[in-house]
């Protein structure tokens, strides 16, 4: 599955810089790579937490249906997780 | 030759039976340790096979870890070769001694069960300084600066307490709150009335959503809490993704389970000898993950294998039927869910 781009409205910029404000320092569209796009889990404790920095991006209705396209699902999404180690692995990329 | 289809990712080895507890939901009826358990040799010859098979995460639990005279070599090692490691604890024993083994075994966080205020988890816990002790475990733990998760096992007897536990754990400093559904199991298996009700898996689904924005903590639904109620879905799964949803169980498909004697299994929660694949006296954990007609149940699904309210579900073929442990437990079929919140709002309670 190959990656892709959503181009990000003026409030999700803003959004964005409020968490990122060293990562980038200007951009207005990200790109996801959807690689393995669910969580490995188990009847166990998982080992990752929360980071401060740890966000949703919440996406219009219109990229709703392209993330959903995209990743082929059949489940409900409002938005994207973003952690830093998903940018540090480039999985999702702001440009 | 056998060919290798599956990546193992994930394991969880109950490296003793022994508890100092006797709590009413244990599934595994921990107390008394077994016979024939594992010796710390033969711990570190399966870590290292472990290793070999590139996992990447690991937790230990009980019985109680903490019981185990040289776990953190076993953790430690494993830390050492790069596994992310964690281990699971009824908190009771965590002191000084047991905070320089943690420190040891470099572990990413300490688990801690937690399922009430003090009376309710007590209640549960079957001590009545249960609770106090977990709160001298979490100082101890918060003084050491190593990260905190809590699990919380959900009864129709704790669901009421879920808004208090939640202060309980932002006032401690807990980065990572799982909350599981008991199954009837072990120590539940005659205790059904105690089992919650799935009409208030909705409200749980919100809670957990609802809790996540507040960014206090990451809070997870275990793998028998779901599926698919609304958008909610991806919001209650962790962030290891940019989109984080079910798609069923991971049973021997990338996880697996190791018992204290050795036993191999997909998930720790299929208490039934006929789910045992193979012993890692007799055989190593390798040759059991490779042996393709092993976990057979997860690794020859097809979605016409659902049954039941989940036969013609539009999701079936995502989901795959939930959690098979709570699965075999409450429907006898593995391959169809009783908590599913799909139907759980309009649906009588199971029993």
């Amino acid at each position: 599955m190959a990656s892709f781009t959503l181009y990000l409205s003026p409030w999700q910029v803003r959004l964005a810089k409020d968490f990122l404000p060293r990562v980038v320092k200007k951009f207005s569209k990200i790109k996801i790579e959807p690689g393995v796009i669910t969580c490995p889990a188990s009847y166990k404790i998982p080992v990752d937490g929360l980071s401060k920095r740890d966000w949703v991006l919440y996406l219009t209705d219109e990229q709703i249906a392209i993330v959903q396209e995209k990743f082929n699902l059949k489940t409900k999404i409002s938005g994207i997780n973003i952690t830093e180690a998903l940018i540090k692995s480039k999985a999702v990329a702001f440009m | 030759m056998m060919k290798k289809n599956f990546t193992l990712y994930s394991c969880l080895w109950e490296l003793t039976l022994k508890c100092n507890l006797n709590c009413i939901h244990c599934g595994s009826v921990a107390g008394t340790v077994r016979k024939q358990e594992l010796t710390l040799d033969e711990c570190l010859r399966v870590a290292d096979e472990i290793v070999n098979l590139n996992c990447k995460e690991l937790t230990f639990i009980g019985g109680e870890i903490f019981l185990y005279p040289g776990w953190e070599k076993i953790a430690g090692y494993l830390s050492k070769h790069g596994i992310i490691v964690n281990l699971m604890s009824n908190g009771f024993r965590i002191g000084k001694n047991e905070i320089e083994q943690i420190r040891y075994a470099n572990l990413s966080n300490v688990g801690i069960s937690l399922d009430g205020t003090e009376m309710i988890h007590n209640q549960i816990r079957g001590n009545k300084h249960s609770f106090s002790r977990i709160q001298q475990a979490f100082n101890f733990l918060n003084e050491a600066k190593i990260p905190i998760g809590v699990v919380t096992s959900l009864l129709a007897l704790n669901y009421q307490c879920l808004e208090e536990i939640y202060k309980i754990l932002i006032k401690n400093n807990v980065n990572l709150w799982q909350i599981q559904l008991v199954n009837p199991m072990g120590n539940m298996a005659d205790k059904k009335e105690l089992i919650l009700n799935r009409k208030h898996l909705p409200d749980l689904i919100d809670f957990i959503s609802e809790k996540n924005k507040d960014k206090y903590m990451l809070v997870v639904a275990a793998d028998n809490v779901g599926y698919y109620y609304n958008d909610n879905e991806t919001h209650i799964r962790g962030t290891k993704a940019p989109v984080c949803f079910w798609e069923g169980c991971s049973a021997g498909t990338t996880s697996v389970f190791i018992d204290s004697v050795g036993n191999v299994k997909g998930c720790g929660a299929l208490y039934d000898e006929k789910f045992i694949e193979g012993n890692v006296k007799n055989i190593s954990l390798a040759k059991i993950w490779n042996n393709k007609n092993n976990f057979s149940y997860n690794r020859k699904f097809k979605t016409d294998m659902l049954s039941g309210h989940c036969k013609n579900c539009d999701v079936g073929s995502v989901c795959k039927g939930g959690c098979r442990a709570s699965n075999y437990f409450m429907t006898k079929s593995l391959y169809e869910n009783a908590f599913c919140a799909h139907f759980a709002e309009n649906t009588d309670h199971f029993f």
